[in-house]
Order: structure tokens, then sequence, then C-alpha cells
């Protein structure tokens, strides 16, 4: 069976600082994966390239088999760590943006997804609070039926209460034969959501896991193993 | 995809673009009716500087209304590839050279659309003022068919065929303009910093290489025998003819700097973006 | 039902816990049906894959069936559910017994103490 996500030798440098190097990655389908990482540890330059928006320096990152181009866009759902919604637009533009675009995309998941959240399908972006705005853009994100689902510190800078809000969205929607790779340095938050954590350390894949593995093995929870890990 | 990213683009720069012009047009109307005004009323006063504000307001509409294709042509693809925005645009399941397309297809509309505007501004003006029972009808297709009959007479086809290379022209020359800014901030933004500060730099520099080079191509391409290939033609080809093959000329060599242009840009993008 | 966790323990093993106490304590009683996967995976807050990982335990414990159509069960198999419950039970004992060897009663002095715990709470 073809890995839904792999990375080969993947290197990455920009100019002389060496962002990535020697990164080898293989993701099954159906795993639910924490990328977890000190800030500045590469998890956005692994993102990135995952997503063609940059190019590997060496090695290659492969969804689903192919290289990142339009074909592997297709299969691609990604969460930036900003927001990237044009702003002038209103949610209802912002659908009709999606579904013209994303074949994938289940309008009706996201209309009842809006509902719920009580959302005015006029009310342009720019006029949201910024947490509304986060919320939108995971609601795009999370109603397409996506190989790949890349989510780029969906849980950072938000409240408790938005966080569980996140989680739950990412748990109830994302399709079961699609691999779900999740950015934070918030472990314990995500912790129990995930199947599996790739720890990342100054551009090198430090260990990849089980959750339950490492809690099997260490009886410490991944939070706690990971403190221990990068202790600084 | 194309044809998607096409539609979008309209809709992202209509919203500038279509109220500028809507206004621009109105104003046509304002100024013509105002100028009729002058016309017909005895005794001015007040009415003087009224008209000269709607006359001012008149230009500096049209002008408004042409410097915003050009600054509705930058920042699309300034904000909309190169910003956040492009986050969401270059992860869309749409090549690169679609993208670049969508862009320049959709300014070059814009940029025949303000120019067409602004004939049809001074076509409403001069109709504003005209009193329509005055108008000799017979007159003006009298006109009309002495006009057509001279088309049939040097040749429908003829005329069809320079319509069509004008149009290639036309295209190639706004996609060429276009391609000078859109390289200059290809550049500019793959850089970390001073993203903008660079474009503007390298906008002057590409337009330096650019006329260098021109005279450069026109010396060689002469050299190579385009001078004597012409000096034949001159003699054994007859005048219709030749003015296609100005047209397709010209349009030869607004595709080349185009393309040198294009080149890079799509492989910066492709290989060297650099969002924020 | 209360869905935090340790931790030191895996999370599905935690999960097997819980369900299985609600089973033997009859606040899901036999022949119940239960929410699917991902519906209670999304109620604890975890992945459907360690909610299925669970389960999968629960039914090679047979304390819960699944039945291909209509979904997933709590057995009507009384005898399973009192073994699961004495289990459980042992447990508990073993590990109270262990923490009461540390303050070193002896296991007579521990069922005295019980005793004479029950005879205080009748009082």
């Amino acid at each position: 069976m073809t890995a839904t996500f792999e990375c080969r030798d993947l290197g990455k440098s920009f100019g002389s600082t060496q962002a990535l190097r020697n990164v080898n990655i293989s993701i099954a389908p159906g795993r639910v994966v924490g990328l977890l990482g000190p800030n500045g540890s590469g998890k956005t330059t692994l993102i990135k390239l995952a997503n063609g928006l940059l190019s590997p320096s060496h090695g290659e990152v492969l969804i689903c088999g192919e290289e990142p181009g339009p074909e592997s866009k297709a299969l691609v759902s990604y969460l930036p760590d900003k927001t990237c919604m044009p702003m002038w637009m209103n949610v209802e533009q912002l659908m009709d943006f999606f579904q013209d675009f994303y074949a994938d995309f289940d309008r009706q998941r996201a209309e009842t997804m809006l509902d719920r959240l009580g959302l005015d399908r006029k009310k342009k972006l720019r006029q949201m609070s910024k947490g509304t705005k986060e919320k939108v853009q995971l609601i795009m994100v999370m109603s397409r039926k996506a190989k790949l689902y890349l989510l780029d510190e969906p849980i950072g800078g938000v409240d408790p209460a938005t966080r569980d809000y996140i989680l739950d969205t990412i748990i109830r929607n994302y399709d079961p034969e699609a691999v779900v790779l999740i950015s934070t340095h918030l472990i314990s938050d995500v912790e129990k959501v995930l199947d599996e954590v790739l720890f990342i350390n100054q551009g090198q894949i430090a260990l990849q896991a089980s959750v339950d593995d490492i809690r099997q093995q260490y009886g410490k929870s991944v939070d706690e193993y990971f403190r221990e890990v990068f202790k600084c | 995809m194309l044809g998607k990213l096409i539609k979008h683009e309209f809709k992202g720069s209509g919203r500038t673009m279509v109220p500028f012009i809507l206004v621009c047009l109105g104003l046509s109307v304002l100024a013509g009716l105002s100028i009729r005004g002058m016309e017909n009323l005895q005794d001015y006063g007040w009415f003087t500087v009224l008209f000269g504000i709607v006359m001012f307001l008149f230009a500096a509409g049209l002008i408004a209304v042409c410097i915003m294709a050009l600054v509705v042509c930058i920042e699309r693809f300034r904000k909309n590839l190169l910003g956040d925005e492009g986050y969401l645009m270059f992860t869309l399941p749409v090549s690169v050279d679609e993208h670049i397309f969508a862009k320049l297809i959709v300014s070059s509309v814009w940029f025949v659309a303000t120019w067409l505007v602004c004939m049809l501004a001074f076509v409403l003006m001069f109709l504003c003022n005209l009193d329509l029972m005055d108008v000799d009808w017979s007159e003006i297709s009298y006109v009309m068919g002495e006009v057509w009959a001279k088309l049939l007479d040097f040749g429908l086809l003829h005329i069809i065929a320079y319509i069509l290379e004008l149009l290639a022209l036309v295209f190639a020359a706004c996609c060429f303009t276009c391609m000078q800014f859109y390289s200059a901030m290809a550049i500019g933004y793959s850089f970390s910093n001073h993203k903008l500060l660079l474009s503007v730099v390298f906008f002057f520099a590409i337009n330096v290489a650019l006329s260098i080079l021109q005279p450069l191509l026109l010396v060689f391409t002469g050299n190579a025998g385009l001078l004597d290939f012409m000096a034949n033609s001159a003699q054994n080809i007859s005048g219709p003819a030749a003015v296609h093959l100005v047209l397709l000329g010209a349009f030869l060599y607004a595709l080349v700097f185009f393309a040198v242009l294009y080149i890079p840009t799509r492989l910066l993008l492709k290989y060297r973006l650099n969002l924020p | 039902m209360d869905w935090t966790f340790n931790n030191d323990m895996p999370i599905y093993s935690q999960l097997v816990d819980k369900i299985k106490l609600s089973i033997v304590s009859g606040q899901l009683p036999p022949g119940e049906k239960l929410s699917t996967v991902r519906d209670l995976a999304a109620e604890a807050k975890v992945n459907p894959n360690t909610m299925q990982r669970a389960f999968q335990e629960l039914e090679r414990e047979g304390l819960v069936f699944s039945q291909r159509s209509s979904g997933r069960f709590v057995t009507e198999d009384m005898e399973v559910i009192m073994e699961a419950k004495k289990a459980m039970a042992r447990q508990y004992i073993l590990g109270f017994m262990e923490n009461m060897e540390k303050l070193g009663y002896t296991p007579q002095e521990i069922i005295n103490l019980i005793k004479e715990g029950k005879e205080e709470d009748k009082q």
C-alpha cells in the first residue's frame, strides 16, 4: 500500500542554514499524527514542502505517491498558521470558491458546521473577530474529503474553549481513510487525539512512535516525555 | 481550472474596477449635460463654478480609472499571490502557469476596458450634448453604407485578419507590460526582507535592461537579414500584406520580450516562492 | 461518563476500564446499544482509532459485541459481566492491599480495620 505521506531523505536549506535534513517519514492511511517540536524546529517548513509552497533542496516528499503539484494539491487540505482567506469575501463567497476548486468539498457539511456556529453567510470575513475567522477557515479545510490534512498550529493562540471546538471539529470530520498531520508545540492539548507522534528538533526527526506505546513504555504522557527529551 | 481562476480573478478585481468605471461614465453624462447647460443658459453666474468642478471631476475620473487598472493589476498579483492569500492560492490544484495567465488575461481585459471606457465617456458626453431630433439619420446611414462598401472593396477577410492581429498584438503588449511588474515582484518577494523596496529596485533594473536589450535585438535581427527581407518585401508584396507583416512582426517582437520575462517569473514562483 | 485520563497509562486501556466500569455498574445495561466509535471518540475527545482499539479489546473480552448492520451492543451474557466485575474488584483489592502493606498492616489487621470502619459507619 502506498503511504499517504512520505518523505525520503528530505532536506531544505535557506542559504547557509539547514532548516531540515535527513527527514524520512512514512505515514499509512487512517492515522492522526502529531508533528511536535519546539518553535523553529522545522515544523512549518516540513508542511510547506508537503504543500509545494517550498521546493526541497534534497530528497523528495510524496503525497499518495506523487510529488507536490496540482494533482497532489487536490488531495491535500491545508490549514496555514495564519488566516489566508481573502478578507473582502463573505462566507457564501468563500464556500463558492472552495466548491469551484476542490471536487471533494462537501458544502452540506460546511453549512451544518456554520449553522452550529450561527454564522451569518453574508458577513464579510473582514468584519469577523480573529477567533471566528480561524474557525471559518478550519470549517472550510475540514469540509473537504481530503486524503491528507495538513494542520499547521491549529490551536496556537486560542482560548481553551476554542481549542476544544477545534479539536472536536477535526475528530468529527476527517475522513477515516485520510491522514491528519497536526503540527503544534501544545502537546498536552492534542495528545489524546493522536495515534502517532513525530518529534522534530533542529530540523531532524528525533522520534516516530505511537502515543500509547510511549505511555506504555515510559509510563508517562507524551507531553512529559517530550519535556524530558527536549530538556534545556 | 484556468476558467475558474479567471472567474474568481474578475470577482476579486471587479469589485474595485466596476465602481470606478460606472463613476466615470456617470461623470461623462454629467459633463455632457453641464456643457449643454452652459450653452443654453443666458446668465451663468454660480453655474460656471459647478461647470468647472464637473469638468475637473470628469478629467480626474478618466485619469483615475486608467491608474486604477494598473494599480489593480499590480496589487492583485502582490496581495493575492505573494501575500497571505498566497497560502490559499498556491495550494489550489492549479499550476503556476495558470495562476500567471489568469492574472495576465484579466489585467489585459481591464486595460482594454479602461481604454474603451475613456472612448465611451467622450461619446456619451457628446451624445448628451446632442438634440437627437436634430440628427439627420439618413445622412448617418448613408455614411455607414459608404464605409461598409469601402471595407468590402478592401477585402473583408483582410479587415477581419487585421482586427485579430491587432487584438493579439494588444494582448501581447498588455501581457508584456504586466510582466514587467510581475517579474520585478517575483524577484523582490523571493527575498525575506525589504520585499517591496527590492521589487521597486528590480522594476527599474528590468526596465533599464530591457531598454538596452530592445535596440540590441533590433540591430541583431537587422544584421541577421531582417532589413534585407523588409527591403525585398517592400518591393514585392502588396500594401495590405505589408500591414499584416508589420502587425505580425510587432506581435512576435512583443512575444519574445514577454517570454524573456515570463520564464524566470514562473520558475521563481514555482521553486523560490517565499510567502510571508 | 467521566473522560479524564491519567498520564502514565495508554489512553486505550483507560478507555477500556472506563467503559468496563459503566457496564459492570449497570450504567450501560446488558443489551444496550452503544454510540458509534466516532461519536464516542468525539465525546471523550480522543482519536477514533484509539476508541476503536478500546472496543476491539472489549469485544475480545466478550463484554460487547457488534452486529454488522445494526451497530455495537453490551453483552447480554450476565456471566461474562459478573466475571469482569469480579476481576475489577480483585484488581482494586490488590492495589488496596499493596498500599496497606506499605503502611505496615498484615492482612488480618486490614480485615479488622475494615470491620471497625463498617461498625463506625453504622453508628
